[in-house]
């Protein structure tokens, strides 16, 4: 990843958040989902969110989008309260949801119009074909989304999340099922798009690409926040702690310290 | 893309959310051909089995009133079987979720959805109006087909929000088709489809005659057979447009957006 933008993060982090989380509570009937989680995300910053499922990340998430109603604790998007003013807070983000939905029955051009207009866009024909060139499915514009392949309703998805350049992003497991190719390809158009200043909330169970990708990561378990940090950051800390992980195959990793975190290591 | 890329931008207004939304709605229909044959056979199926039963050739009252029970059972078989099941299609597949995460009033949403399976019960009573007129000779005029596609909207909508309730209160799939199904088959039974009304206790005809699919054929036969609205009619059409108020309103305010049991 491009490393260089870490240097730009303590500038960043000088202005005010575009997105702020604060002490915030979700329940499920008796079920406590999300118990007193902060955290901020700043412009151009991508912030890791990763717990095992059940975590509570998509309940985080959906808060944040205005699907789920909290029980408690205050959501800001570039300075709008989410939680009043839900409409206002969803025009200023862009969402990539886990699970890839859209009509059927409408074709690619059709698609990126209508979200494209829903964020509050007057796209013409061409110029939604313009943008589906830039995840590389112009080829594919007539076609129905029911008729793409998984990696292609991916980037459709990614697209349509970011048409209208959001202050922030939430990329809810936006690599999975894809091969490495269309997942190499993804990362680039996330480190691009946090480079033009977007902030990014990525929710993985990939290791991999979260070290890649994160500047910052938070790590959920059983609804709350069991550490936050840089991903190196977090591998040293571990590495220095003689309680923290133990690697049985060499140095300390992400994983490992993933693993320890939420009551997954051996 | 001279407009796009520019930073984030104010939700769009309602009137325009609502253009989008349609206009989309439309084009999905349009391009599902096989499920727009199929709604216009059902009701088409109705009419020429119905006029096949007669000997000789109908009355064009009678002509009449079969049209408007094919149209009735159409809008119903349409309204509530059909949109509910594409309001859980809609809400299995996540295409409620990803249309929630726009600034577009979830309300919006709803209205327009049922504002499609409007129109689309509408086409099915034109083609009905259409087969009887180039099958059995009948002749309506403007008056009789602009009443009678009132008298359609309001037994069309009332279905509409019947299957919206269905949908909000239940959380699985097979469950909202079951529950429409069966709340269709009972209403059909209750307009006395699988035994006549005159032969039940009176105090079930009472009851029947205040179902919505009742009402509907009481407001749309008298319409289509160029009759003038009586006070009978007006009750009719006052009681379904109360079934419409009622379960639109719930069906808005208490819809269950997600599946499952959470």
């Amino acid at each position: 990843m491009d490393r260089g933008r870490l240097n730009k993060l303590p500038s960043a982090a000088m202005a005010p958040p575009v997105l702020e989380v604060d002490q915030l509570m979700v329940d499920y009937g008796p079920v406590r989902a999300v118990d007193g989680v902060s955290f901020q995300v700043f412009a151009g910053e991508v912030v890791g969110l990763l717990g095992p499922n059940g975590a509570g990340k998509t309940s985080l998430l959906s808060v944040v989008e205005g699907l789920v109603a909290a029980r408690s604790g205050r959501v800001t998007v570039a300075g709008v309260d989410a939680r009043q003013h839900p409409a206002a807070a969803r025009a200023q983000m862009g969402v990539q949801l886990q699970q890839t939905a859209f009509q059927p029955d409408l074709t690619l051009i059709q698609l990126v119009r209508l979200y494209g207009g829903l964020q509050g866009m007057a796209l013409r024909p061409a110029e939604a074909i313009a943008g589906l060139e830039r995840v590389g499915l112009h080829s594919e514009a007539r076609r129905r989304f029911g008729q793409l392949s998984g990696g292609q309703q991916q980037r459709l998805a990614l697209l349509v999340a970011l048409i209208h350049e959001p202050a922030l992003a939430l990329l809810d497991e936006p690599t999975t099922g894809l091969d490495p190719q269309s997942r190499r390809e993804l990362w680039d158009r996330i480190e691009r798009l946090a480079g033009e200043g977007t902030g990014v909330v990525l929710t993985t169970h990939s290791m991999e690409e979260a070290a890649a990708l994160a500047d910052r990561l938070v790590i959920m378990h059983r609804g709350r926040v069991r550490a936050t940090g840089t991903p190196e950051g977090l591998v040293q800390e571990f590495q220095d702690d003689a309680l923290g992980a133990r690697s049985p195959r060499g140095p300390v990793t992400l994983e490992d310290v993933f693993l320890t975190l939420t009551g997954g290591a051996q | 893309m001279s407009e796009a890329f520019t930073g984030p931008r104010p939700a769009p207004s309602v009137r325009r959310a609502f253009t989008l939304l349609a206009a989309a709605e439309l084009a999905g229909m349009a391009k599902n051909r096989r499920s727009l044959l199929w709604t216009t056979a059902v009701p088409v199926a109705i009419l020429v089995l119905d006029v096949s039963q007669v000997s000789g050739r109908a009355p064009t009252q009678e002509l009449w009133s079969f049209v408007a029970w094919a149209a009735v059972m159409g809008a119903f078989v349409l309204g509530l079987l059909g949109y509910s099941t594409d309001l859980v299609g809609y809400r299995e597949r996540g295409v409620f979720r990803r249309l929630r995460t726009t600034p577009v009033p979830a309300s919006l949403i709803l209205v327009v959805r049922g504002m499609a399976a409007l129109v689309a019960i509408l086409i099915e009573f034109l083609v009905v109006v259409t087969v009887a007129m180039v099958a059995y000779h009948v002749h309506p005029t403007v008056a009789t087909v602009t009443g009678g596609l009132g008298a359609v909207a309001l037994g069309g909508l009332s279905a509409v929000a019947l299957a919206q309730v269905i949908v909000a209160r239940t959380a699985r799939a097979q469950s909202a088709t079951a529950l429409a199904r069966l709340v269709l088959i009972v209403s059909f039974f209750l307009n006395g489809t699988f035994i006549r009304l005159q032969v039940w206790p009176v105090f079930w005809q009472h009851v029947a005659e205040w179902t919505p699919v009742r009402l509907a054929d009481g407001v749309l036969v008298p319409t289509l057979q160029g009759q003038s609205w009586g006070p009978t009619v007006w009750h009719y059409a006052a009681g379904l447009t109360a079934w419409i108020v009622v379960t639109g309103v719930v069906g808005v305010v208490a819809f269950r957006w997600e599946g499952g049991d959470r």
